[in-house]
């Protein structure tokens, strides 16, 4: 188990990110929290051997993948994880940016939670099609098919919006 | 439909993520029809606003995950303690059935015998049944 210090830094590092993150995918700030939350404990309590950063993160978005995926085909069967328009995404900065909520937030708004998370992992979070493969638990192969698809919808959503490159 | 991703899109992500733009792969960028794609969602995702308030601070995780950690632990020796007591509790009961071995035997072949004398013999049964009830139902719950 890594020592306070470390941890503080790590949380630091990561923190802001992850919440970010399970708040687009979640759809519920109260689901995103305890994901959170949860998250970082297993990351305390995993025995990974010798962990760098990059692992430690990798493994702590992993982890709040995995939950936040259970969490939701546990309470709602009637809609499928892959499912699209499933729920608002929750924004505390509606009074801060009131265009980008409306173009992008509201275009994510319109994508199956599976579709959120891949976009986010490969262009927010930076993550390789082999690491994303890991984290949401399919083929590799399965994870360039799924991406296209997403990053073609939000494109799709985006234009129909008329958001241009850069905005 | 292609779905086969340009191989630099990778590249190209992380140098919008960094702001650190090679020219070269700028170019790229902007001439590859596929990165420009990603260069379009990327940009619109990465500009989305970030979380300004934490749900709580890192010390709150801190001690959580050592209080689990902690507790954990206990339940463990929970485990191991009532192991023992059961085995204990066997044992027990084995020295009891060795000990009135004649009682036992005579109980077994000849179908009764007298209730005073087999009296150890159930009491010991008796006990051993209910430590395996109770230790089996923390077990299940552990």
């Amino acid at each position: 188990m890594m020592d306070e210090e470390r941890f503080k830094v790590f949380y630091e590092q990561t923190s802001k990110p992850l919440l970010s993150y399970l708040l687009r995918v979640a759809g519920e700030k109260a689901i995103a929290d305890d994901v959170f939350q949860e998250s970082y404990v297993r990351v305390l309590q995993s025995d990974l051997k010798e962990p760098t950063d990059a692992k430690l993160k990798s493994y702590l978005f992993t982890t709040a993948t995995n939950l936040i995926r259970d969490h939701w085909r546990r309470t709602k069967r009637d809609v499928q994880w892959e499912s699209e328009g499933v729920g608002d995404i929750p924004s505390r900065h509606e009074e801060r940016n009131m265009s980008t909520r409306h173009s992008v937030e509201g275009a994510l708004e319109q994508l199956s939670p599976q579709h959120r998370s891949l976009l986010w992992l490969a262009y927010v979070e930076g993550y390789d099609h082999k690491e994303i493969a890991t984290m949401l638990s399919v083929k590799e192969k399965s994870v360039r098919v799924l991406l296209f698809r997403a990053k073609q919808k939000l494109l799709g959503i985006l234009n129909a919006m008329g958001v241009r490159k850069g905005e | 439909m292609n779905t086969q991703p340009c191989p630099r899109e990778h590249d190209v992500v992380l140098a919008l993520k960094s702001g650190n733009w090679a020219s070269e792969l700028h170019s790229h960028s902007e001439s590859c029809p596929f990165c420009r794609e990603t260069v379009t969602v990327a940009t619109a995702l990465q500009h989305v606003p970030g979380e300004t308030v934490l749900p709580v601070s890192y010390r709150i995780l801190w001690l959580r995950a050592q209080f689990t950690r902690k507790h954990e632990r206990l339940s463990q020796l929970d485990r191991i303690t009532l192991v023992g007591v059961f085995a204990v509790a066997l044992i027990g009961f084995a020295g009891v059935v060795f000990w009135k071995w004649p009682l036992v035997h005579a109980w077994f072949t000849n179908g009764s015998s007298e209730p005073v004398s087999n009296l150890p013999l159930y009491i010991a049964a008796g006990c051993a049944a209910l430590v395996w009830f109770l230790t089996e139902e923390v077990l299940r719950e552990n």
